[in-house]
């Protein structure tokens, strides 16, 4: 080893960095954001989280679209006819489950302005369903240079929201666009709500911060369309399972092309409060996806056993299923220790096929197959037992053991069995399969199943 | 206060407790996602995900320290998972991947030397000189074998080296 080298890296470790100013916030923002405890309810998933926080509200005065309600200066009416935007907001996002929002025309167009204290707000437009709030809006204003704003990278307004007068859980990503005096923004919201909800929500939206400038802009808003309704697929199937001391009702399915949500009432007991998971499938075993999740408040039983909602969050669906596998696992509390994990290599040109992997809780993954293309990699498998093998961290590797980048999510192959592939970039020569275990399985799992036809 | 502590004292519910623990790591953080992606922004939405992970599931740890090999394995996961989209999208501006071309490049600096290695081998040197973790820790948090860790730095070390040590070879030619 070049002893020099070593020397440099020692040196260059002990030289603790200054992190970016922009860093920084963006960690504070974060840790601002943060409920008063770490032992929230909220379901954590491998692939994706999402947190909620308490959306405090105003008890303000509430008003319709005040002064210039409808009103557009020059200046902006330039803007909006050189930035094709204006009546598609939504269709501008860099989401693309917004810009389906946009497409199938399900969000409320409200064009309702407030100004005050120099700075003229509008709510352009709001989408209300499957567990997500989403509301478009323009800033126009001289007092202040109007910045753009990406995923993550600040939050262009200070505000407090209601739904029919309750407070609700959210978690709220922002992007914004500006040009010359006038930005364009949406505020995209995961929302929790303990409460069924009538065909009309009523969202009273209190800004009192806009790009940086104290003022008070207050809307009422009716949310919910006709098109909306007719592309959401609700159910209340009211299935209850027990498990050991815990209890599950599944309450509320429902399906919209820009998100999805299950709510489900748990009373289990307090020491096991975040130690349930939730994945969801469909009648025919294939993953629904993962979007996030959110919780409810703990009402505490006094019996040392707890009750509350969680509502987990699925991708947008055009059609629902006809019906659900509910996987709920139980970790115990039990934090996966490395030593309990196994790794396993299986050089795929040396085996015969199909290979068998045994897991310790007695689930099995079969590779059946695979393709090394011009293109790309396909490996092709089996599972049986627990449902969310399909989505198990599996890893193709070169003969030098360096990674192959996974292309795909898994895909489904047959109905008949549980048959899956997963495509990674191209690869030449021999490749290994890579992925790891627990010696002993430290997870119980069960089954809910849900029929939405009947 | 002792992290340690802290660790136990935002297991039983204490918020301030965990924002003492994360601001002290924010260097760290920082470091580390920039070992494996290649712009700031990216570094940060890493690093707020990490963070919403670790404060729920912050009492599933057992064992206080393991804290930080278990926070920087969320972020590195964290990390790829972005990486996946980003090595689709190349960023001209910022792009710190080595030359291809035959010449190899002298670099002045050992930082610019760092930044032009792989980022597997880029990850291993941050996590071993700057995180101070062990070559075992390193490998928990990589999901790789030991033997691959002390391979991978013995690699970045002789590419290193040899990026260092470039420019006084042909100073010597030119001079002969």
């Amino acid at each position: 080893m070049n002893k020099k080298v070593d020397e440099l890296l020692q040196t260059w470790g002990n030289d603790k960095e200054q992190v970016p100013d922009f860093f920084s916030r963006g960690i504070d923002d974060v840790l601002n954001s943060l409920p008063g405890t770490t032992n929230p309810v909220v379901d954590i998933k491998p692939k994706k989280v999402k947190w909620v926080g308490k959306g405090l509200i105003a008890a303000a005065v509430v008003t319709f679209g005040l002064i210039g309600s409808g009103f557009v200066s020059p200046a902006m009416a330039q803007v909006l006819k050189e930035v094709p935007i204006i009546g598609s907001i939504f269709g501008g996002s860099t989401d693309s489950s917004i810009q389906i929002i946009d497409e199938k025309g399900l969000a409320t167009q409200l064009n309702e302005t407030v100004t005050n204290n120099g700075v003229s707000l509008t709510i352009t437009e709001a989408y209300f369903g499957g567990g997500r709030l989403v509301i478009g809006y323009t800033i126009e204003t001289d007092k202040v240079d109007l910045q753009s704003v990406g995923n993550a990278e600040g939050v262009p307004l200070n505000f407090e929201a209601k739904i029919n007068g309750q407070h609700f859980d959210y978690m709220a990503d922002y992007e914004q666009n500006s040009e010359v005096g006038v930005a364009t923004g949406i505020i995209d919201m995961s929302v929790g709500l303990a409460q069924p909800l009538i065909d009309q929500p009523m969202l009273s939206f209190n800004v009192d911060e806009v790009s940086g400038i104290k003022g008070s802009w207050n809307f009422e808003l009716l949310l919910g369309n006709t098109a909306t309704s007719e592309a959401t697929k609700g159910f209340a199937p009211l299935i209850t399972t027990t498990w050991e001391e815990a209890t599950f009702v599944v309450e509320r399915v429902e399906f919209t092309p820009a998100q999805s949500q299950i709510i489900i009432d748990r009373t289990v007991p307090k020491s096991d409060i975040g130690n349930y998971f939730f994945n969801v499938f469909d009648e025919n075993g294939t993953s629904l996806g993962f979007s996030g999740g959110s919780g409810s408040a703990i009402n505490d039983l006094g019996n040392g056993m707890v009750n509350f909602k969680d509502t987990i969050l699925l991708p947008g669906r055009e059609e629902a299923p006809k019906g659900l596998m509910i996987e709920i696992t139980n970790n115990h509390g039990l934090l996966g220790d490395p030593a309990n994990y196994l790794d396993v290599n299986v050089p795929l040109a040396e085996v015969e096929l199909p290979y068998t992997i045994n897991y310790s809780n007695g689930s099995k993954l079969i590779i059946t197959g695979y393709e090394q293309l011009e293109d790309k990699t396909v490996l092709h498998y089996d599972i049986e037992g627990q449902l969310s093998l399909q989505s198990t961290f599996l890893m193709l590797l070169n003969k030098n053991g360096e990674p192959y980048i996974e292309l795909t999510e898994p895909e489904r192959t047959s109905l008949d069995k549980l048959s899956f592939k997963r495509e990674f970039e191209k690869s030449e020569g021999p490749i290994t399969l890579h992925t790891d275990m627990e010696k002993v399985s430290t997870i119980d799992w069960k089954v809910i199943e849900v029929d939405l036809e009947n | 206060m002792n992290a340690e502590v802290l660790v136990k004292r935002a297991q039983l519910g204490d918020k301030e407790a965990f924002v003492q623990l994360i601001k002290g790591m924010e260097s760290s953080l920082y470091k580390v996602s920039r070992s494996i992606l290649l712009s700031d922004s990216e570094c940060l939405d890493a690093v707020q995900e990490t963070i919403l992970i670790a404060y729920t599931n912050i009492h599933q740890v057992r064992e206080p320290k393991f804290f930080k090999t278990w926070i920087t394995r969320i972020l590195i996961n964290e990390c790829n998972k972005l990486r996946k989209v980003q090595t689709k999208i190349v960023k001209m501006d910022s792009y710190l991947e080595p030359s291809t071309t035959e010449q190899p490049e002298v670099f002045v600096d050992l930082q610019t030397a760092i930044d032009s290695l792989e980022t597997d081998l880029r990850t291993v040197i941050t996590l071993y000189y700057y995180e101070d973790l062990s070559v075992k820790d390193i490998g928990t948090v990589l999901d790789i074998a030991v033997g691959t860790v002390k391979s991978r730095l013995n690699r970045a070390r002789t590419k290193l080296s040899s990026l260092m040590e470039g420019h006084k070879v042909e100073g010597r030619l030119l001079h002969e």
